[in-house]
């Protein structure tokens, strides 16, 4: 897994195959609160990851609970087949978690 | 009778009197209790038993069962997550299924894996306070499929009557004589490429072998989303390979077993309070494909993942 931080806006890039092994480091910096935006948001690019799996899905939408918890959210940038599965799980109006489209929240 | 507890019942009739006579007590003590009762059934099975109980035929949810999951994953999705709507834990009260499975006009290997799921239904709902009749006509079922109705449920209902079967088979048994049945060969002309690289590279092949197989962008890239939950059972000593067949694309992924899997896996929708279990993403794998099927042996696991093809008319759903 390799994350990258974007400045404008600020946020996260996440590429390459997330183990089970990187789901912790994933939720540490998710929370850790150095990439928010302004208004609270985490935004977290994960258009270039290969294999979104559900573990690590489970693991977004915990984490997104957290973050709601502090007024904040997870705003998650996927690939069209990736978000499809979010919604099919039924997970995808879970508290904090945003889906966007490029730049537009949905 | 009712109770809290999980029951599967089989319950074999052979004319419309007999399946009254089951189903009616059956719905209207459910709707006298207060349980949710849904019924999934023929459209003439329906018709009658809402003629038969007379001011309870508002009483309980109904679908046509050609609607209630086309494949054996989503039916006992829907199953699952109606429980889910419906059940008020704590009450002493059941969630009532009368789901009748349609065998008429299905080739050998669906016939299989709806009655492997029958019998995984005693696993997946295991748990739940679902209290599920399944009804089999015998005017339309043939000898052989009431013999494994018998195999895959507990207990047939003759009226109000329950009845051990003798011949009840453990789930898990079940599944393994299901999954004792040879895959065909893959084709030698399917074009294979080693699991071992760069999954960027695994990825790109899946998408473009699948376009080249007639598959437009969308269906590629979610076949992409059904392999990426196999993969972790499979080291990346083996391969994936995709071919034509009968209409369909047929994707296969093969390679030293990398864990064990339970055979009734991604059966269950996933719930992101619970406890992640191992597999429980081929749900998402069982969703997307046609059929999925499984063959774990000598150290090896193999699946074969079946995606409809680029002549499928049928509405799909994403």
């Amino acid at each position: 897994m390799v994350i990258t931080p974007q400045g404008d806006p600020p946020g996260l890039v996440l590429t390459g195959n997330i183990d089970a092994a990187d789901l912790e480091a994933l939720r540490s910096t998710l929370l850790g609160g150095g990439v928010d935006s302004p208004c609270g948001q985490v935004r977290v690019d994960m258009r270039q990851v290969p294999f979104l799996l559900l573990a690590t899905v489970r693991t977004l939408v915990r984490t997104a609970g957290e973050l709601a918890e502090d007024g904040r959210s997870l705003v998650l940038n996927l690939a069209p087949h990736h978000e499809w599965a979010i919604g099919a799980v039924g997970w995808a109006n879970a508290p904090g978690l945003v889906m966007a489209n490029g730049e537009e929240p949905r | 009778m009712n109770n809290e507890d999980f029951r599967h019942d089989a319950a074999v009739y052979t004319d419309e009197d007999e399946f009254l006579a089951m189903a009616v007590p059956f719905v209207a003590d459910g709707v006298r209790l207060g349980e949710p009762v849904l019924v999934t059934t023929t459209p003439n099975n329906i018709t009658l038993l809402r003629d038969a109980l007379g001011e309870d035929a508002d009483g309980f949810d109904h679908a046509e069962t050609a609607y209630f999951g086309r494949r054996p994953p989503e039916r006992a999705t829907e199953f699952f997550r109606y429980w889910q709507r419906k059940n008020r834990s704590g009450t002493g009260r059941n969630v009532r299924v009368l789901a009748e499975p349609l065998w008429a006009g299905r080739t050998e290997s669906d016939v299989r894996a709806w009655r492997r799921m029958e019998s995984g239904l005693n696993v997946v709902l295991s748990g739940t306070n679902v209290w599920m009749i399944c009804p089999y006509d015998t005017r339309v079922v043939s000898e052989e499929g009431i013999a494994h109705a018998l195999k895959t449920h507990p207990a047939d209902v003759r009226g109000t009557r329950s009845i051990p079967s003798p011949d009840y088979v453990d789930p898990h048994e079940y599944a393994h004589a299901c999954d004792s049945v040879p895959l065909p060969q893959r084709p030698a002309a399917a074009v294979v490429l080693s699991l071992r690289g760069d999954l960027n590279a695994l990825r790109r092949f899946i998408v473009s072998r699948a376009i080249d197989l007639g598959l437009d962008e969308e269906r590629a890239a979610m076949l992409t989303v059904a392999v990426g939950e196999t993969l972790a059972f499979l080291r990346d000593d083996g391969h994936v390979a995709l071919w034509p067949c009968d209409g369909a694309v047929v994707c296969e992924l093969s390679g030293a077993s990398a864990a064990d899997l339970d055979p009734y896996a991604g059966f269950r929708p996933p719930e992101v309070r619970a406890p992640t279990e191992f597999g429980d993403g081929l749900w998402i794998t069982r969703q997307i494909c046609e059929s999925v099927d499984v063959r774990v042996g000598q150290g090896v696991t193999v699946f074969r993942l079946r995606m409809a093809g680029p002549r499928t008319a049928e509405l799909v759903r994403w």
